[in-house]
C-alpha cells in the first residue's frame, strides 16, 4: 500500500458529506468518497471530449488544438455539438469536477479534523472560472462569451477580448487584480525563503525557529508578521488575487463597453479640480 | 465591534457607494455582434448609456421643391460654389445649411444685414469653403463614405464650430531644468479631450506612414522606435472611442499587422484616416485663414486647477478627427444616407 | 467566550519586547524604540521594531530617497508646484528616459532624459545596497541566504527592464518610465510593437510561475490555517520534528492529489516557483527585440499559431501605400 509511515492511525471512517460509509475507502494513496467518484466521472467524460474535440479538429498539434465556444447567434441555448456544443458540455463536465474536487476536499478535511479554508480557497478560484464561462456570459446574453480550450487559443482570446476594451490596463479591478498577484508572489518568495533560510542555515549552524526569523524582519524591514500572520496575509493576498480578476471580467462587457481609459472621466470632473467647478450635468 | 472595526467599515461602505453610483457605468442588456467567427472573440458592443453632445439622428429632409427652371447664378448675385444649381434647389439648401450649422444665429450668421450678396461676413466666405468640402468627400471619397455621403448636419449637428472638433493642444514649455512631461490636456472633461494629440498631428494632419511592427519573426534591419509604437496605439485608441468601436472591429489582436486576419472594415479605416489628412490640409487649415476659430474661454476663478496656457481665449486651428463625423457611431448619424436627399451636395469637380 | 480563530486573533497577547537574540554574528546597530501594535497583533505580530540600520541599510535609504526625491520632484515642478493639479495628474505624471536619437549617453539633457538616468542610477543602487542588507543580514543571524537569492531574481527583471535590455537595443528610450499610468502605457506598447508578447514562451513560463505562486500561496496559506489548532504555523518546529499538523497537512494533500510535500519541501516548491515568475519573464523580455522581433511570426514559424479561417471576401494584400516599418532615426 502507498502509506506514508505515520499514514495508519488517520485512516478512519468518518467526516463524510454525502454517502455515509459506501465510498469512504482508499485507492492506492487517493481518498475516494462520493465525491472522488463523481470528479472521476465528469474529469474523464470531459478529458474524452477534449480528446473527441480534438479529434473533429483541424490538427493534433497540442498548442494549436482548440475546442470553441458557440458562435455569439446561438445566445444562452444549447448549441449543435459540432458547432460550440462540445464546448458546453465540456465546460459543464468541469464545473462538475471542479466542485466536486471542492466538496471531496471538504471530506477529507473533516475527516483529519482540519478547518475548511482549502476549499474555500479553492472556490475562490471556481468562481474565478465561474465568471469567465457562466456569470459573464449570462450577462452578456451569449455562451459564446466564454473562452476556448485551447492553449494559444486561450491567449488569442485573452488578447482579443483585453482589446475589445482598448487598453485593458486602465480597468482599476484589473489594477487591483495585478497588484495583488504581483504581492502575492513577492510574499511568497519572503515566505518561502525564510524558512528555507531558517532550516538551512549552512554547514555546521544549527537551525534557527521563531525567534531569529522575527529577528531577520524586523531587522531589515522593521515588521515581522509572525508564522501566523504570513499565512493569513498570503491566503489574504492570493485569494483577493483570484476575486478582483473575477471581478475585472465581469465588469468588462455587462457594466462597461467602451475602452478603459474612457471610464476615468469622472476623476477629471471632480469638482474639486474640474476646471467648470461642480457640475451635475 | 472595535472603533477600528466600524470605521473600516463606513469607509469601506462609502468607497463602494462612490464607485457604484459615480462613475457612468453602463448595464445589461448589452448588444453585442461578433465580427469574426470563434473562436477569434472579435466583438463589437452598443455603446450603452453613454451619451454624445450631440444629437445621433438626422433631421427630416425639407421638403423637395419644383425645380424653377433658372439656375442660382442667374438669378442671385456673387453664386460661386453653387452657380449651377437650379434657384429653388439653391433656396432649399440655404434654408438647410441654416438648420443644420446655426439654427439660432439664422440667416444672419453669414449675410450682412439685407444685402444677401455681401461677402462682408467671414463665414460666408467660409460656407463656399466647406460647401466645396463636402462636395469633395462625397464625390472623391466613396472609398471611405460609401453611398452614405455627408452633409453639412454630419460634423456640425446644429452648431457653428462641431462639439468634437479638434484644438491642437498648445504646447507645453515646460520649464528648462524639469523634466519634460506628456502633453495631456488638463482643461479636459473627459477623457477623450484628455489625451494627449501627438498622434494626431502625425497621423491625422501629417502622412506619417503607420507602420509599428515587423514582418519578419527574427530581428531584422529595420526597427521602429517604441515611441512610434505609442504614437500610433494612443491615434488608434482615440480613433476607437471617436466612432464608436473597439480595436476587434478591424484587427485580430495577436497579428495587428496582418491584413489577411483583419476586417474588412479596416480598408475603412485605411481610407478614413487618409481622407482626414485631405480634409485638414486642405480645406481646414485654409478655414483658419478666413475664420479664427476661437474657443469660448474657460472660466478664470478655476485657473489654479488648470495650467495658464489653458486658460484664457483659445485661438488656434480646428482639425478634424475622426469623432468630428462619428460622434461615437461606426456609421455616422446610425448610417442615414444623406448625400441623395441633397444631389448638389454630390456634385463633382470640387477642388478648393 | 473568546475561540481561537484563524483568520484574526480574537485575544491579542504583548509579551515582553524582543531586542536581540544571543547567537548574533555582528551586533548591529537598531534603532527605533519597539513597540507594541494592538492593531497589527489582530493579524500577525504585536511588536513592531527595532531594525537594524548599517552602512548598507542607510546609504540603500539615502539613494532610495534620492531617487524618490528627482522623480516626485520634478513631477511637482512640472505642475508649477501646485498641490491640487499634482493630486489630479499624478496617475498621469511620469519621469521618461531619453528619446532614441540620445541612443545611450549618460549625460543627455537633463529635461530630456537626464533627470531619468539619474533617479535610475540611485534606485539601481539603493536596491543592489539593500540586496547587500538582506544578505549580510542573513549570515550575520546564522540563517541561509535564500531570501537574498530570491531577491535576486526580482532584481534580475528589474535590471532587465531598465539596463541590459535597453543596452542591448542601443537605447535608453527603450527603458521602463517612472510612472504610473506611463509604465502601463510602456507594457502595453511593448507587447504591440513586438508582434503581441502572449506568444514569447518565456512570458508563458512567467506566467505559469506567477498564477502557480498565487495558487501554491492560497494552497499553503491555508492548509497551514486549517491546521493551526494543531500548531502548524509553528514550521521550523515541524520541520525538526514532525508532529500531528504536519502530518495532517501532508495527508490532505496525498489523499487529495496523491502526492505530497512536506513542511520544508513545500517552501521548496513556493520557493522556486516565486522566484522563476521574475527569472523567465526577464529572459522574455531580454530576448524580445534584441533576438526576436515579432512573437506572432514566431509563433507560426514553430507551429504554435491556430489557424483561423480568414474573414469572407478579405483582401489578403493591403492597400497601395500603407507604408513600411520607418527607421530608428524616430525623435
Amino acid at each position: 500500500m502507498a502509506m506514508l509511515s505515520y499514514e495508519r492511525k488517520y485512516r478512519v471512517l468518518g467526516g463524510t458529506l454525502v454517502g455515509g460509509s459506501t465510498f469512504d475507502f482508499w485507492l492506492g494513496p487517493f481518498y475516494v468518497g462520493f465525491f472522488g467518484v463523481t470528479t472521476a466521472i465528469f474529469a474523464s467524460v470531459g478529458t474524452a471530449l477534449i480528446v473527441y474535440g480534438a479529434a473533429i479538429g483541424p490538427t493534433w498539434a497540442l498548442f494549436r488544438i482548440s475546442i470553441d465556444p458557440p458562435p455569439l447567434h446561438y445566445g444562452l441555448h444549447f448549441a449543435p455539438l459540432r458547432d460550440g456544443g462540445l464546448w458546453q458540455l465540456i465546460t459543464i463536465c468541469a464545473i462538475g469536477a471542479f466542485c466536486s474536487w471542492a466538496l471531496r476536499q471538504v471530506e477529507i478535511a473533516r475527516k483529519l479534523g482540519m478547518g475548511l479554508h482549502v476549499p474555500i480557497a479553492f472556490s475562490a478560484a471556481i468562481f474565478a472560472y465561474l465568471a469567465l464561462v457562466v456569470i459573464r456570459p449570462v450577462l452578456l446574453g451569449a455562451w459564446g462569451y466564454g473562452f476556448p480550450y485551447g492553449i494559444m487559443s486561450h491567449l488569442d482570446w485573452v488578447s482579443n477580448v483585453g482589446y475589445q476594451y482598448l487598453h485593458f490596463h486602465y480597468n482599476p479591478a484589473h489594477m487591483l487584480a495585478v497588484t495583488f498577484f504581483f504581492t502575492t508572489t513577492f510574499a511568497l518568495a519572503l515566505h518561502g525563503g525564510e524558512i528555507l533560510a531558517a532550516a538551512n542555515p549552512g554547514r555546521g549552524k544549527a537551525l534557527k525557529y521563531g525567534g531569529h526569523e522575527s529577528v531577520y524582519f524586523r531587522d531589515t524591514i522593521l515588521y515581522s508578521i509572525g508564522e501566523l500572520g504570513i499565512h493569513r496575509l498570503g491566503l489574504f493576498l492570493a485569494i483577493n488575487a483570484g476575486v478582483w480578476s473575477a471581478v475585472c471580467m465581469i465588469i468588462s462587457g455587462p457594466f462597461w463597453t467602451r475602452g478603459w481609459p474612457y471610464w476615468w472621466s469622472w476623476w477629471l470632473r471632480l469638482p474639486i479640480w474640474s476646471p467648470h467647478g461642480f457640475n451635475l450635468n | 465591534m472595535s472603533t477600528f472595526g466600524i470605521g473600516l467599515t463606513v469607509v469601506a461602505v462609502a468607497a463602494a457607494a462612490f464607485i457604484v453610483w459615480v462613475p457612468d457605468w453602463t448595464h445589461p442588456p448589452v448588444g453585442g455582434v461578433q465580427i469574426a467567427p470563434p473562436p477569434a472573440s472579435m466583438v463589437q458592443f452598443s455603446r450603452g448609456h453613454i451619451p454624445e453632445p450631440v444629437s445621433l439622428h438626422a433631421p427630416a429632409a425639407l421638403p423637395e421643391v419644383p425645380a424653377s427652371g433658372a439656375s442660382a447664378a442667374s438669378v442671385y448675385r456673387n453664386v460661386k460654389v453653387l452657380a449651377d444649381v437650379d434657384a429653388a434647389e439653391f433656396m432649399r439648401l440655404q434654408r438647410a445649411m441654416t438648420q443644420w450649422v446655426a439654427p439660432a444665429q439664422g440667416c444672419a450668421f453669414c449675410h450682412e444685414g439685407e444685402d444677401y450678396a455681401s461677402d462682408a461676413k467671414p463665414t460666408k466666405t467660409a460656407a463656399r469653403l466647406m460647401l466645396r468640402m463636402v462636395r469633395h468627400i462625397n464625390a472623391d471619397w466613396g472609398q471611405h463614405v460609401g453611398r452614405t455621403g455627408v452633409t453639412c448636419y454630419t460634423c456640425h449637428r446644429g452648431a457653428p464650430i462641431p462639439a468634437e472638433t479638434w484644438f491642437p493642444s498648445v504646447p507645453n514649455p515646460g520649464k528648462p531644468w524639469v523634466a519634460k512631461q506628456e502633453n495631456w490636456r488638463e482643461s479636459a472633461e473627459t477623457v477623450r479631450k484628455f489625451f494627449p494629440d501627438a498622434g494626431w498631428q502625425l497621423y491625422l494632419l501629417e502622412d506619417t506612414p503607420i507602420s509599428v511592427q515587423s514582418t519578419s519573426a527574427l530581428r531584422g534591419d529595420t526597427v521602429a522606435a517604441q515611441i512610434v509604437a505609442k504614437r500610433v496605439y494612443e491615434m488608434m485608441m482615440q480613433m476607437s472611442d471617436g466612432i464608436g468601436v473597439n480595436c476587434g472591429y478591424c484587427h485580430n489582436s495577436r497579428a495587428f499587422e496582418d491584413w489577411s486576419q483583419s476586417t474588412p472594415y479596416r480598408w475603412s479605416g485605411f481610407y478614413g484616416i487618409r481622407m482626414t489628412r485631405d480634409l485638414n490640409r486642405n480645406y481646414l487649415l485654409a478655414l483658419q485663414e478666413i475664420l479664427p476659430q476661437t474657443r469660448e474661454r474657460l472660466n478664470a476663478t478655476r485657473l489654479p486647477v488648470i495650467p495658464a496656457r489653458e486658460s484664457g481665449l483659445q485661438n488656434g486651428d480646428g482639425l478634424v478627427v475622426c469623432a468630428t463625423c462619428h460622434y461615437g457611431q461606426p456609421r455616422p448619424l446610425s448610417g442615414a444616407a444623406l448625400a441623395n436627399t441633397y444631389p448638389e451636395l454630390e456634385a463633382k469637380g470640387a477642388v478648393p | 467566550m473568546a475561540r481561537f480563530h484563524t483568520l484574526y486573533t480574537s485575544i491579542v497577547v504583548q509579551g515582553p519586547l524582543e531586542y536581540a537574540l544571543p547567537t548574533d554574528d555582528e551586533k548591529p546597530k537598531r534603532y527605533g524604540r519597539p513597540f507594541h501594535s494592538r492593531l497589527l497583533g489582530r493579524i500577525g505580530e504585536t511588536q513592531v521594531g527595532p531594525t537594524a540600520l548599517g552602512f548598507t541599510g542607510i546609504a540603500s535609504l539615502v539613494c532610495g530617497f534620492i531617487a524618490i526625491e528627482i522623480i516626485g520632484l520634478n513631477m511637482w515642478a512640472s505642475v508649477d508646484w501646485n498641490p491640487i493639479r499634482f493630486i489630479k495628474m499624478l496617475p498621469f505624471l511620469s519621469l521618461d528616459p531619453p528619446p532614441a536619437k540620445y541612443g545611450l549617453s549618460i549625460m543627455p539633457p537633463l529635461r530630456e532624459g537626464g533627470w531619468w538616468l539619474m533617479a535610475g542610477f540611485f534606485l539601481t543602487a539603493a536596491i543592489l545596497l539593500w540586496w547587500l542588507r538582506m544578505y549580510r543580514r542573513a549570515i550575520a543571524l546564522g540563517m541561509g541566504t535564500h531570501v537574498a537569492w530570491a531577491f535576486a531574481s526580482a532584481i534580475w527583471l528589474y535590471l532587465v527592464l531598465g539596463f541590459f535590455r535597453p543596452i542591448l537595443m542601443g537605447s535608453w528610450s527603450e527603458a521602463v518610465p517612472f510612472g504610473i499610468i506611463s509604465h502601463l502605457n510602456w507594457t502595453a506598447t511593448f507587447s504591440l510593437r513586438y508582434g503581441n508578447i502572449f506568444y514569447d514562451p518565456f512570458h508563458m513560463l512567467s506566467i505559469v510561475f506567477l498564477y502557480g505562486s498565487t495558487l501554491l500561496f492560497a494552497m499553503h496559506a491555508a492548509t497551514i490555517l486549517a491546521v493551526a489548532k494543531f500548531g502548524g504555523e509553528r514550521e521550523t518546529h515541524e520541520i525538526a520534528d514532525r508532529g500531528t499538523a504536519m502530518e495532517r497537512a501532508a495527508l490532505f494533500w496525498r489523499w487529495t492529489m496523491g502526492f505530497n510535500a512536506n513542511f520544508e519541501s513545500i517552501h521548496r516548491w513556493t520557493y522556486w516557483f516565486a522566484v522563476l515568475t521574475p527569472l523567465c519573464g526577464g529572459i522574455g523580455i531580454l530576448i524580445t527585440g534584441t533576438l526576436v522581433d515579432n512573437w506572432y511570426l514566431w509563433g507560426v514559424k514553430h507551429g504554435i499559431a491556430p489557424m483561423y479561417h480568414p474573414l469572407p471576401g478579405l483582401p489578403l494584400s493591403p492597400p497601395a501605400g500603407s507604408g513600411k516599418l520607418p527607421s530608428l532615426g524616430a525623435p
